[in-house]
């Protein structure tokens, strides 16, 4: 405004209408009700910020709802992309006015570190913003401190009846700054390792050989990853025997992906199965060449139920036809959008606008099916991307006949933050910051997947004192995402007490990680060939007197809840999986051992002296979701004990790895001599750089199953990074689970499934 | 007709009138505050404290931004029934104060038929609720407002007849008589409150009562985490406020009633100065209805809430044949002795 | 006896006045500026398919039958109860058979499983 506007509005001043709106802002700035739109680790920094430790409450905006035209302020918090965009402008303009929004964080901001071809480069392309937050996340006292900058906004406003900002019109699509604009293409030498034939022994080869000489293309060990080619034609009769005859037995497909190797190689592209046996613990991996003019294969859908969105995500990411599958539509990237992301020679920044929401197929079957049986047209329900229930980033429409769901149809991708393009485009140890952002309940252990998987490829092992340091740490955070899960699957059911004492002990936690790095929720301490830095001090006693305080915070929780009639009135029996169905699916983690299958990495596949530790893995009987929360109220008890062994054991030593293809070397070094002068400029300009190899590398995070495949090309970017998220294999479930069932019994079992959005949509 | 308007009973009706609608209007917002406050105690953090000392203009704060709040009447919605449905909403869930006997002569009408004005006017106010979800003429509203009027007509049954026992043994529906009959003691210490006669009638008058003002465990007809807002989720600014209102009201009156019929009302021990007598009553009866608010706030923090099956299950299978068993055992008790 | 009712139809005037008066003055202090997606239904962000008004289950009409009949039992019940001490055993017995003959309703509702709310 104009210094003679202002002159002129304060001549229209008195003591009356001043005294007036001063006596309106006061009323509005002690009342701001928040509309949290939450998709991403901002909102878990929200939630921390609305806990006890910190209580929002106390300028009397705890009052969080999710009716748009009942709250004041509409906080974004996480990345925006593009599919999310108008579902983010209708609730802004559903808003009575007058309305606030406050950006949190650097994703809501500015698009964070995602310059990606489906992230919003910040919240302000489509809205006004009041308040900015930067941090990624940030902590909950700038949370506050934006409440209260809001709050002077408010105060010092002079207009009392007026429309915030005018209507925005968003001009043309911006342009992504994407650090890289064209990927290399792959070396010779990726497609000479690729195609190389090996003589591989072993139970799993030599069986493979004797039963399928003609469909056999190449195989390889590399690693003690055991990799097979096949022929497109006859591949699904393999991949069948593969599941049902009795000698091999891998009833569980772990993951389903494709690489695309341009035209260096005669086939383009790679359809990559991950196999598991779950009755004799072998692995194996399965590459199924497609050429580039005909890019169709057969679906393994009706071999394996968890093939349904794999196979969608590569059609999705590459285009690749998948003959036979029920639905094949984009999964992850929205519905107008152009162009298959991970392509080798699609450039990472080009983003294609969306501007509509469409209905999912559900309405169309349950039309039909309606019209066939001569019944009345049933009644559409949309829990929608915004929904308290939903966790702020999955659709479920479901054809509802009174309360219960007739048919149901999920829809993902509002978080889809294109992770695996984004690995592409950095450097091996500037991928660690995007690992913690998968799952960000427990930032840790995804990180530690991910280095894993890079000393795999070298082939190297990291000193104990890392390796026990990434254990204590890896099992506090399973400890935290477990307390989250528990705590908003009650405040689902409506015991919203819950929700405080299970992010109290968290807070704990999240000050012991921090003495250690710094990084509260996201924590970036994981360093390929250790850790970052060393652990404080103190550390040892802080995490004794954690193992003392977290016991009592639980058995609060057990007391509340273990008990309680309507706890378990809502909860036995609810979306009940058998085992077979669930291996089907493909769940690992809580959800499968509550189904019955005693597997998990730690014990199955140890690592990092596991074997050496005594804790027992809780197996649960119906897998519904009174056996869900049993399994992950105990296996946080077993956690406490691991942590305890390992602090009694920790052992002396370096954190980092001494290898100086990994770690920089001593500064007395640098500065004296030029080979580790040399050494070092190479290492910061460039990064490591692994070996050619592809390797899978997997790990027990707090959900399950996590691993990562790598392929490197020699250079110091990933040629391949595909993250094998366990809830993306849980949640293709739901919509199955809930026919059937009540909505509030659809709403018990989302909270129990532990979905978590970043590792969900990568 | 002028002399009756400034003869002394007029005015000190008037009198009456204005400081019992003041004082509930005055609770009610505080209801709010004290609800908040309990809720964050239970969950280990302060609660609002910023707005005012211990945040007491909080909500004073609140009511002024929903007045000055962008009044939304969607183009869908049938707009007369839409501004009508809070309206009728909050209009009986108030008028049920004029029979609440707030001391012994702190009433603003003693009706010999009191007790039954007051269950005729709450069930008028399912209206307000059913209203509100219709007329919003979307599919939230609508299923939380079928929800709601269901559950709260099925426990209205166990309520009325829950208190059968009590008038058996009172003979009388004024509100008034009701408290004065409890007045005294057994042996000189245990105060003739029906709640020692009537156990059993007590437990299910207040369940029911949790039920019909849709409060945790019962509230799954307006449960955030499911239906967004239930039957109010169209509604903005004051109109919103006149919902919460309405439902913080019934939530007294419930209370009120509870402590009239079972807890002996205003009657306690009476000691002191004159002036103490006179306000003591008062001071009895809301600290007794204060212990029952302080019931709902502690399970709204404690419980999760049932699912709609269980709930009619509970409502038509549980607690009327228990409400009917109750009023057979006592009838028979009283005709023999 | 009407002069009884005179405060309450003080009371009952007096409340409606504040009713009227919130929602008056919410409309007349609210701010102004609709737009069409501001007035459209909520759903969650997303555009609502089909209307609100389809058919919803006939248990709701049922139930509220139900409720008729035992809502007339407890308006019975009402007025015997005030003056029972007075009709000692005769009033029991009388109520009794009124009770019996309710309770057979309820026991024939029951066992045919319109109290069943499985929808």
């Amino acid at each position: 405004m104009k210094a003679e506007e202002i002159e002129q509005k304060r001549e229209h001043e008195n003591f009356f209408t001043t005294s007036y709106s001063s006596l309106v802002n006061w009323a509005r700035k002690s009342s701001l009700w928040p509309y949290p739109f939450g998709t991403a680790c901002c909102a878990i920094e929200f939630m921390a910020t609305v806990s006890s430790h910190y209580d929002l409450a106390r300028f009397g905006s705890e009052v969080v709802r999710f009716s748009p035209k009942q709250s004041d302020v509409l906080m974004v918090l996480g990345t925006i992309n593009d599919k999310m965009g108008p579902v983010l402008k209708q609730i802004y303009d559903q808003m009575a006015e007058p309305k606030w929004v406050i950006s949190m964080g650097a994703c809501a901001t500015c698009g964070g570190f995602y310059r990606a071809y489906h992230v919003m480069q910040g919240i302000d392309e489509i809205l006004p913003v009041d308040v900015y937050i930067p941090g990624c996340p940030p902590v909950p006292e700038a949370v506050l401190d934006a409440i209260i900058k809001l709050q002077q906004q408010v105060e010092n406003d002079t207009r009392l009846s007026y429309e915030r900002h005018p209507r925005q019109q968003r001009l043309k699509i911006p342009e992504v700054d994407a650090t890289v604009h064209a990927l290399e293409r792959p070396p010779r030498a990726l497609v000479r390792f690729l195609e190389e034939k090996q003589d591989v022994q072993g139970p799993i080869a030599s069986l493979f050989k004797e039963r399928f000489p003609d469909d056999l293309i190449s195989m390889r060990e590399f690693r003690g990853d055991l990799s097979i080619s096949i022929k497109r034609e006859t591949a699904k009769q393999v991949l069948r025997t593969l599941k049902t005859d009795p000698d091999f037995n891998f009833k569980m497909l772990l993951d389903v992906t494709a690489v695309d190797y341009l035209s260096e190689r005669s086939a383009r592209y790679d359809v990559v199965y991950h196999l598991l046996s779950l009755s004799n613990k072998h692995r194996v991996r399965i590459k199924v060449p497609v050429p580039a003019e005909d890019p169709t294969i057969d679906s393994m859908f009706d071999v394996w139920k968890s093939a349904d969105w794999a196979e969608r995500e590569a059609f999705d990411m590459f285009g690749i036809q998948f003959k036979g599958h029920p639905d094949l539509r984009r999964i992850l990237t929205h519905s107008q959008f152009v162009g298959n992301p991970l392509r080798r020679d699609f450039p990472p920044g080009q983003r294609t606008l969306c501007t509509e929401t469409v209905d999912l197929p559900v309405v169309e079957r349950a039309r039909k099916y309606a019209e066939s049986m001569g019944l009345a047209q049933p009644q559409i329900l949309n829990m929608g991307p915004q929904h308290p229930a939903m966790h702020g980033t999955f659709r479920l429409q479901a054809a509802v006949d009174g309360e219960r769901i007739v048919d149901a149809d999920t829809e993902i991708g509002f978080l889809h933050r294109c992770f695996e393009k984004m690995s592409e485009t950095h450097m091996y140890w500037q991928v660690i910051p995007y690992t913690d952002r998968l799952n960000y309940m427990s930032a840790m252990m995804n990180g530690v997947a991910y280095a894993m998987s890079v000393e795999k490829m070298f082939g190297v092992e990291i000193p104990k004192r890392a390796q026990y340091i990434r254990v204590i740490l890896s099992e506090f955070s399973r400890i935290a995402d477990h307390l989250v899960c528990i705590g908003t699957n009650l405040v689902d059911l409506g015991a919203i007490s819950n929700f405080w004492y299970s992010f109290r002990p968290r807070e704990e936690i999240y000050d012991l990680i921090e003495s250690c790095c710094g990084g509260r929720l996201t924590v970036s301490y994981v360093r390929i060939g250790g850790v970052a830095n060393d652990v404080p001090a103190d550390f040892i006693t802080r995490a004794r007197a954690l193992l003392q305080s977290i016991p009592k915070y639980v058995d609060d929780l057990e007391k509340l809840n273990r008990q309680n009639r309507i706890f378990k009135m809502r909860t036995s029996g609810i979306t009940a999986i058998s085992a077979e169905d669930a291996i089907d699916w493909g769940f690992t983690g809580p959800t499968l051992r509550a189904a019955g299958v005693p597997y998990d990495v730690r014990k199955w596949f140890p690592n990092y002296d596991y074997d050496k530790f005594e804790f027992d893995i809780p197996v649960g009987e119906s897998g519904d979701v009174f056996d869900r929360y049993l399994v992950r109220m105990e296996e946080i008890r077993q956690s406490l004990r691991i942590i305890k062994q390992a602090l009694e054991n920790l052992p002396e030593g370096p954190v980092q790895i001494d290898d100086r293809r990994i770690s920089l070397p001593p500064k007395k070094g640098v500065y004296s001599n030029i080979e580790d002068l040399m050494n070092h400029f190479e290492l910061i300009q460039d990064g490591i750089i692994p070996p050619i190899g592809e390797v899978y590398s997997y790990w027990e995070a707090a959900n399950g199953e996590l691993g990562f495949y790598l392929i490197s090309n020699n250079t110091k970017r990933p040629y391949r990074l595909r993250v094998r998220g366990p809830c993306f294999y849980i949640f293709q479930a739901f919509s199955h689970m809930v026919k059937g069932g009540y909505l509030s019994d659809a709403v018990a079992a989302l909270g129990s499934l532990n979905i978590v959005a970043g590792e969900l949509e990568k | 007709m002028i002399e009756y308007l400034i003869s002394p009973e007029f005015l000190l009706m008037m009198a009456k009138i204005v400081g019992i609608f003041g004082g509930v209007m005055g609770s009610l917002a505080y209801l709010t505050w004290l609800e908040r406050k309990v809720m964050a105690r239970v969950q280990m953090r302060p609660g609002p404290t910023r707005v005012g000392p211990f945040g007491l203009l909080q909500p004073i704060a609140d009511g002024l931004k929903f007045l000055f709040k962008e009044d939304i009447i969607p183009t869908q919605a049938n707009k007369f029934l839409f501004i009508l449905a809070p309206i009728v909403a909050l209009i009986p869930a108030l008028l049920s104060f004029s029979v609440i006997p707030f001391g012994p002569r702190l009433q603003v009408a003693d009706l010999s038929v009191g007790l039954l004005f007051i269950f005729a006017i709450t069930s008028l106010g399912v209206y307000g609720i059913v209203l509100g979800g219709w007329a919003s003429n979307s599919k939230y509203p609508l299923m939380g407002a079928m929800r709601s009027s269901a559950q709260m007509i099925s426990y209205e049954l166990s309520l009325t007849l829950s208190v059968v026992g009590v008038l058996m043994i009172a003979n009388t529906l004024s509100l008034g008589e009701l408290v004065t009959a409890q007045q005294g003691t057994w042996f000189g210490f245990i105060p003739r409150w029906n709640i020692f006669l009537q156990p059993v009638a007590f437990v299910i008058y207040v369940v029911s009562a949790i039920a019909e003002t849709n409060r945790l465990p019962f509230d799954l007809a307006e449960s955030e985490q499911e239906l967004v807002g239930g039957w109010h989720t169209e509604y903005s600014s004051m109109k919103f406020a006149m919902f919460m209102l309405a439902e913080y009201a019934n939530m007294l009156t419930v209370s009120a009633l509870a402590t009239i019929l079972f807890l002996g009302g205003w009657t306690g021990p009476a000691f002191g100065p004159d002036w103490l007598r006179m306000v003591l009553p008062t001071i009895w009866f809301v600290g007794k209805i204060s212990v029952f608010i302080f019931f709902y706030v502690l399970l709204r923090s404690t419980l999760p809430r049932f699912r709609y099956d269980q709930l009619m299950k509970f409502s038509w299978k549980v607690l009327l044949p228990l409400a009917l068993a109750n009023i057979l055992i006592t009838s028979l008790i009283v005709a023999i002795s | 006896m009407l002069q009884d009712w005179a405060p309450v139809l003080v009371f009952l005037i007096l409340v409606t006045g504040f009713a009227v008066v919130s929602v008056v003055m919410s409309y007349v202090m609210g701010v102004k500026k609709p737009n069409s997606r501001k007035l459209a239904p909520y759903e969650c962000g997303m555009q609502p398919t089909g209307t609100a008004r389809e058919r919803f289950s006939v248990k709701f009409y049922l139930v509220a039958m139900l409720f008729l009949l035992f809502d007339i039992e407890a308006v019975f019940l009402f007025p015997w109860a005030v003056v029972y001490r007075d009709l000692r055993i005769f009033g029991f017995l009388e109520m009794l058979l009124f009770i019996a003959a309710i309770l057979a309703g309820y026991i024939y509702v029951w066992k045919k499983g319109a109290l069943e709310w499985e929808r």
